[in-house]
Parts: C-alpha cells; structure tokens; sequence
C-alpha cells in the first residue's frame, strides 16, 4: 500500500505541506478532496519524488519508493501535457518504454488502451490535433499503458463531458478491482461519493478528515433537514443551532447543531402552518467538505 | 548509459529529424555550401574564362613556334595555334578574339585582351630565333650560335612562398572558427529550446515522474548533439562531392586539414555550452523568455568567433590567450590548430581546462536544470537560481 507520513513542505513562506499523513491500500480507490492551494498537488508531487520534501516519508509497501518502483506508478498531474507534434501512439509507447516495457509490450498495450479509452482511430494524429477532450484521454493511456500498481490522477474529471466521466469512473473502478490502489483529486464531489468508498479531505497542508464517505458523514456533527411548510415560511428563523443552507421552491434545507431539539424543531414548524415534507439526514459529501474546510 | 537516457535522446532525435524545420533548415545550408563551391567555378566556365593561348601566325607551320612557348610558359599553360594566309586576316582574327595574339613578319598583334604575359613570352621565343638567325648570317659557327642563343635561357623556378601557405591556412582556420561558432549556436538553441519547450508543455512533470533529470539532461543534450554531428556530416559530405565534381580542388583538403580537431573541439564545446543552455532554459517557463535566458551565453561565445574573425590580421596573442581560455578554448583552439601555430602543450592545456570545466559545469548546470525544470511562473534569474543551489546544498535529487 500507499503510506504518506507527516509530509513537510515549504516554499518560502507558503506552507504548502504540514503534517500532511494518510494511506491507500491496493485495491482501493481514494478521493482526495481540499479547497485549492490546500496542497492535493504538492502531496501527489511528492508521491512522484518531484517535490523536495522538508520533512515526512513516501513509502509502497513499507518501503521508501525508489526510481525502480515509481515505474510501476502511473501518474496525471494536474498540468496536462504531452509533445504536441508527437504522435498519440508513438508517445504512449514511448512513455511504456519509459516505464521499462519492451518495445513490443509498448506497443501492445498502447494499441490496447487506446481502443479501450476510444482514442483507436487518432492514433495516428498528433497530440496538437487533438480536441481538448481526447488530449485528455492520450494522457490517460500516457498514465495507464504500464498497467501501474498505483495510479495517482490530479482532477482526471476535470475538462470531460458526462459521458467521458462515466467511462473514466467505469475504468477506475475496474483497475481497482484489479488490485490497483487509486488516488484521485477532484472538485466534484457528488463523483467522488459514487466513486469512492474512501476520501481524504485536506485542507491547510493537513489532513482534516480521512475515512469511509459513509462514516464521515454520519460523524458529521450537524444534522440536515429538509422541510416544506405551507405557510410561514420564515418559522426557523431566530432558532438557536438551525442555519440555512438553500432554499428552493418552497424547500428549506436546514443545518442543525447537534444539540437542537427534533421534536421541539418539528412543534415549531407545525405551528407555522401544514407540513408537506420534514426529512432528517446526515450531511452531503460536499457539506461535509464545506464544515471540514470551514475557514 | 541508462536505458531512459537512451529513449529520451532517440525521441529528440527521431522527433527533431522528422521536424519540418529541421529539414528545411539542412535543405538551406546544404544549397548555400553547394552553392558557395560550385559556383565559382561554374561561373568561370560558363563566362568562358580558360588557361589556353591561341596564337595565330601568318604563313609559317605555326608547331615550332608553339613548342618554344610551351617551353617557356610557366608549367600547366596550354597552347594552341592557328594559321593564317595574310596579316589581314590574322589582324582579324585577334579583333574578334579568335586568337589570342598573332605573329606577323611585321609585328605581334594583341588586343586590350591578351594576356601581357604571353605577349612577353611569344617576343622572348621570336627574339631567341632571330638572335640565332642573326648569328648565322654572320657567320658564326653553328655550335657558338647554339650556345648564344643557350645563355638566353633563365631557369624558372617555382617557390611556394609562406605567404600563399599561410593564407591557405588562415582560410582553413577562419573556416575552422565559423563552423564551430554556428554549430555550438545552432545546437545550443535546439537543446534551449528543447528544454523550454518542455517546460511550456507541461511535459516535463509526466517525464520526470518516470526519468530522472540528470537522464532527461543527458539524453536530450546525446540526442541533439547526435543529430547535429550528422547535420555537419551531411554538409561536410555535400561540400566534398560538389567540390570535386566542379573542380574547386582545394576545399578537400581544407577540410581534411579541419576534420580531426573540429570533430574533438565540437565534442567538448557542444557538450559545455548544452548543459549552460539547458540550465539557462530551465529557468523561464514560456519560449517568449527563452533568448533573453541565453543571452549571456551567446555573448560568451561571441568573444572567440571575434577574435576569430579579428586575427585574420595577425593579433596572435590576443589569438592565443583567448584559446587557452575553456568556455573560449573550443572555438579559438581548432582556429589556432588549422592556423597551425600553435604548441602542443598549449593544446593540452586548453584540452584539460575545457574538460574540468565541463566537468565542473555538468554539475552546477545539471543541478540548476534540476531544481528549475519544474518550476513555472516568472523567470527566475541566474544569481537567484545560484542562490538558492548554495543554501540548499541538495536538490531534488532522487533515489
């Protein structure tokens, strides 16, 4: 597995990493969530050994990664790029030669993956002919023709249409299943909650949450509501510990401490008028996100 | 060497060969080098300009005359002659440039055309067969007439004067410092451009996941220098033919004359200023940035091509300072060498300091391309970058 432990880092006077510590198990797909400039970035960097780190230790299976494991390590940083006048199939193989497959390997398994992310037809074309959405997938195949034990994806969503996201989310699945340790970065967390059984959530250099999506939200020490009361809608106002989070078509949704009273709640709003719909729930991934990053 | 450093090198070069610049760029300079030698003996042929005296006589079987000049012609002249009835005719043939000149009993007919050195040569031949013409109606006795007209003759000798030599050698040398100061511009810009490109893309983060920089260095500076040796070979190959096929006999030999040390000073001055460019291209981030970054650099390089060009009129110490120098060494030493005043320790010493250096500048350069190659934004300055080297004493330098 992967093992993050207590990362540091510096940059003048930007603390971009402090104390920064999690895992991922092979097999296992993590979401890494965190507001931007929370250092998802620099700690992927890290994993890569593309960051000089103060302090803190990467390790794969209990050892520190040296150059010979990174090659089993496929990687999408955050800044796309590939060689614009390079062909899609020839800088694929390339970058599995780089990864220490043999030439006919490389080209086997660039074909391969190129047919499986719908890029077969283009691989003939250079990268700069590209459109945006499958200079994208070249940069998967550049990530996945190695077929790495580890795949570490800085917003792989980022930049692709619905359905390019379900065929993304369908293969990280199934290169879990396969035995593959999947870390992720992404802004969209409705995905992120399908997708993963796990997240990280970072958030000033630090870990701030780190856990199975379901037990982080039942954690949560707020409560969510959602109601709908036919007549004074203004009812929860001035109550203590009840916040509000949206409010559409007559739908309130609440956030309640978790000392308010239910039942003392639910008088309140009876006595505001009829009640169409009183539904009490842990919180969102994304609300989750926002009270752990609360600035 | 390492597998990554031999795939990065095969893709810059494979890449760079397939580049339509790049075949363009060697289609131009292969014209221009073609072009530079065939032509001027091209030109001389189609503007008519040749060797062979054509000598018209009046009357006479013209072949005694012709082999007396022949005789006294310097070596490698070629005579012709041609016979005419009258003086008229002959006056006319010379008119209309049949003939060079034309022996008549009155006189030698030339026009503003004819070579002075023929006119003198034809007036000895007809002065000697007079003078012993001359002898025998006075009835001088055959053998003393023979031996009269003996004492005209003045051996020539041909003297190969320093002077031609080393003019000849001054061209070689001249050549010698252009070649090396274009090659070592040209390829540094490739490697500068390579590695800001690079950057600009994005690239680099993915390649250096898997490669490690000082490879990704190296590879890139194997490959383009790969290919740049075979660019020079190319036009050296291409100089060679035309100038045999058109006769410019010279050029071989000047390039033969350059070969052993341009090959060895390239080596060494392509390999020094890779890294400087390379180190000077890791620290901008965009291609607009990339020739203000090199900026110092092709001034240093300038400084040996001026002397260069300068000592074509004989400063030799500033010449030969400046060769011993090592950033300077790679361009004013095979000058020096093709010049051929030089001594050999002074061949050593620039040899030995232009390796140290190299290897010396390897490191610092490897380990400012190291520790900028990533980083994007502004421009980072030289001093800063320098800076920052010392007070970290180690950089991303991975296992």
């Amino acid at each position: 597995m992967l093992r993050l432990a207590d990362l540091h880092k510096r940059y003048g006077d930007v603390v971009a990493l402090d104390g920064c510590a999690f895992g991922v198990e092979r097999g296992e797909i993590v979401g890494f969530l965190g507001p931007n400039g929370a250092g998802k970035t620099t700690t992927m960097r890290a994993i890569f050994g593309l960051v000089a780190l103060d302090e803190g230790s990467v390790t794969w299976d209990g050892r520190p990664i040296d150059h010979e494991t990174r090659l089993r390590f496929g990687y999408m940083p955050e800044e796309r790029g590939l060689y614009p006048r390079m062909t899609v199939a020839d800088q694929v193989a390339w970058f599995g030669r780089l990864h220490g497959l043999a030439p006919d390997e490389a080209t086997r398994a660039t074909d391969e993956w190129l047919a499986r992310l719908g890029l077969g037809e283009r691989k003939g074309s250079r990268v700069e002919e590209l459109s945006h959405g499958n200079q994208q997938r070249a940069q998967l195949a550049a990530a996945l023709v190695h077929s790495p034990e580890l795949l570490v994806l800085d917003e792989p969503f980022a930049g692709l249409d619905p359905l390019g996201v379900e065929n993304l989310a369908g293969l990280l699945a199934e290169r879990a299943r396969a035995g593959v340790a999947v870390l992720f970065s992404s802004h969209q967390l409705d995905l992120v909650e399908d997708l993963c059984e796990r997240a990280v959530i970072v958030d000033h250099g630090r870990v701030v949450l780190d856990g199975p999506i379901g037990e982080l939200r039942k954690a949560s020490r707020y409560r969510y509501l959602e109601v709908e009361v036919v007549g004074d809608r203004a009812w929860w106002r001035d109550r203590p510990g009840v916040s509000l989070v949206a409010e559409r078509d007559g739908v309130v949704r609440l956030r309640l401490d978790g000392d308010v009273d239910l039942g003392e709640l639910l008088d309140a709003a009876r006595r505001a008028g009829r009640i169409e719909r009183f539904t009490f729930e842990p919180p969102t991934l994304s609300e989750v996100f926002r009270e752990a990053v609360r600035r | 060497m390492s597998a990554p450093l031999l795939l990065v090198a095969r893709r810059d070069f494979v890449e760079r060969i397939r580049s339509r610049a790049f075949q363009i760029s060697t289609g131009v300079a292969l014209l221009l080098v073609v072009g530079f030698i065939a032509a001027p003996p091209l030109i001389a042929r189609i503007v008519g300009v040749d060797t062979t005296a054509r000598i018209g006589i009046v009357g006479e079987d013209p072949e005694p005359l012709l082999d007396a000049v022949e005789e006294l012609a310097p070596p490698g002249s070629t005579v012709e002659g041609e016979r005419f009835p009258d003086a008229a005719a002959a006056r006319k043939a010379v008119e209309e440039d049949e003939v060079d000149l034309a022996v008549t009993d009155e006189a030698i007919l030339i026009d503003a055309d004819t070579p002075r050195g023929l006119v003198a040569t034809v007036q000895a031949v007809l002065a000697r067969t007079r003078l012993a013409e001359r002898a025998a109606e006075l009835g001088l006795d055959p053998a003393d007439a023979a031996s009269l007209v003996a004492a005209t003759r003045v051996p020539v000798e041909e003297v190969t004067g320093d002077d031609e030599v080393g003019f000849a050698r001054a061209g070689a040398a001249f050549a010698a410092a252009v070649v090396m100061f274009v090659a070592i511009v040209t390829y540094g810009q490739w490697i500068l451009v390579g590695v800001v490109e690079e950057k600009a893309n994005r690239v680099v983060e993915l390649v250096l996941g898997a490669v490690r920089p000082h490879e990704l260095l190296g590879g890139k500076i194997l490959g383009i220098g790969a290919l740049g040796i075979l660019q020079l070979l190319l036009i050296a190959v291409a100089g060679v033919v035309t100038a045999e096929v058109a006769g410019a006999a010279d050029v071989p030999a000047i390039i033969a004359s350059l070969a052993g040390g341009v090959v060895v000073w390239f080596v060494l001055g392509f390999g020094l200023y890779a890294v400087l460019y390379a180190a000077a291209g890791s620290l901008v981030s965009r291609t607009e940035e990339a020739q203000n970054a090199a900026f110092p650099l092709t001034m240093l390089v300038m400084v040996p091509y001026i002397v260069a060009v300068a000592s074509l009129t004989g400063d030799g110490d500033v010449a030969r300072i400046v060769s011993l120098v090592p950033f300077w060494a790679p361009i004013a030493m095979p000058m020096r060498m093709a010049a051929g005043d030089v001594a050999p320790w002074e061949v050593g010493v620039a040899f030995v300091g232009t390796v140290v250096t190299i290897a010396v500048a390897v490191r610092v350069a490897g380990r400012i391309y190291a520790a900028n190659v990533l980083r994007t934004g502004s421009k980072t300055s030289l001093l800063r970058a320098l800076r920052e080297l010392r007070r970290s004493g180690r950089v991303a330098d991975r296992g």
